[in-house]
């Protein structure tokens, strides 16, 4: 019995081990494109002090094409990520043409968008692109910078 | 060792990470004030109409009136006014704020990214309301109340007396909501020649 337990807490520790030393690699997106990447942010309503009032939503549309050429073969997710922001917190929700995954995102946090093989060096898709923001802390243009990271799966 | 090495160049390749950039700016600012019939704004309306490069433009102008019988011109009991305004719904929430026909709704706001910032509410008063034969009645005749259904405590927009001139009535801090009842009344303070007096007070919502 004992031994068994310590084969046991052995795989416990190898699986520990494989999990921490997967690696994330930034995923070269330059090759996007955003149309009408300057958006000037409308009030969710028209009037203050109702449950929307604060909220300031925006559309835009982006053609993503993110340059897998590197892990040709592999197998991994793909997460786009926005760092936090100075405004507070920026949702982004998004769907797509079916290449990538529709889903959502809040500023400082990422969300899958690719799981799968990387096959073709470059994945395209064109994403339908939401954002919303409080309306109250956005005095100023910002920028919101959007990027892609890999999780690579071991072989 | 190698693979501590990998993770160090991955990691100092998350620093040059590309990234599509989308460049957000804020929303507009926008001031709506409604004084008796207007175009109303609420919460639900369709921002694509008002708000954002929209209007709520509306022409009406209502008329608040009183007729004094011969026998008590001048005795200086206050006659109470009412008007031809239908619209007593608050435009904030479409609730039964003012009884109308005897009190006009006064309400709007001034919207503006940030959290600092004030709009003046002013009226803009005639000396004097005049009949067709040009003789006065000056226009401090006329006085108001202020109320809400609903409401307790002080009124955003208080009650008092125009003065001629730019009148300033209330202020309106940003992105808040202000609306009052006005009840009118004439003070009927002096003898005056038969005839219609008439006179337009116009009010004005304006911002920095």
């Amino acid at each position: 019995m004992k031994a068994r337990l310590v084969n046991v807490t052995l795989l416990a520790a190898l699986a520990l081990s494989v999990s921490a030393t997967a690696a994330t690699y930034p995923v070269d997106d330059s090759a996007s494109q955003v149309l009408d990447s300057s958006l000037r942010m409308k009030w969710d309503s028209v009037a203050p002090q109702s449950v929307r009032g604060a909220g300031v939503s925006g559309v835009t549309t982006v053609l993503v094409r993110l340059d897998t050429d590197a892990w040709n073969g592999r197998q991994g997710r793909i997460y786009m990520t926005l760092p936090e922001q100075p405004i507070g917190q920026v949702t982004a929700s998004w769907t797509t043409h079916g290449t990538l995954l529709p889903g959502a995102l809040r500023s400082g946090e990422r969300a899958l968008v690719y799981a799968g093989p990387l096959r073709q060096g470059l994945i395209e898709d064109t994403l339908r692109l939401v954002i919303q923001a409080d309306g109250q802390k956005l005095v100023r243009t910002e920028q919101l910078r959007f990027s892609f990271e890999l999780d690579l799966e071991t072989p | 060792m190698i693979r501590l090495l990998s993770g160090l160049i991955a990691l100092g390749l998350c620093f040059d990470a590309p990234a599509y950039v989308v460049t957000i700016s804020p929303g507009v600012r926008a001031v709506y004030l409604r004084v008796g019939t207007g175009t109303s704004v609420t919460y639900n309306s369709n921002v694509t109409t008002f708000g954002n490069n929209g209007n709520a433009n509306n022409n009406t102008i209502n008329i608040v009136s009183v007729v004094v019988p011969a026998n008590v011109v001048g005795n200086g009991a206050n006659r109470a006014m009412t008007s031809n305004s239908s619209q007593g719904t608050s435009s904030l929430d479409s609730y039964a704020f003012c009884d109308v026909p005897a009190e006009i709704y006064i309400g709007g706001f001034y919207r503006l990214p940030g959290n600092s910032g004030t709009a003046t509410l002013t009226a803009t008063v005639p000396t004097s309301l005049t009949n067709s034969s040009g003789q006065t009645i000056p226009f401090s005749q006329i006085s108001w109340t202020s109320s809400g259904n609903g409401d307790t405590g002080a009124q955003p927009i208080l009650a008092g007396t125009f003065t001629p001139g730019s009148q300033t009535l209330a202020s309106f801090p940003v992105n808040t909501w202000r609306e009052s009842c006005h009840s009118f009344a004439y003070g009927n303070d002096a003898v005056v020649a038969a005839g219609t007096f008439t006179g337009q007070v116009t009010y004005t919502l304006s911002a920095p």
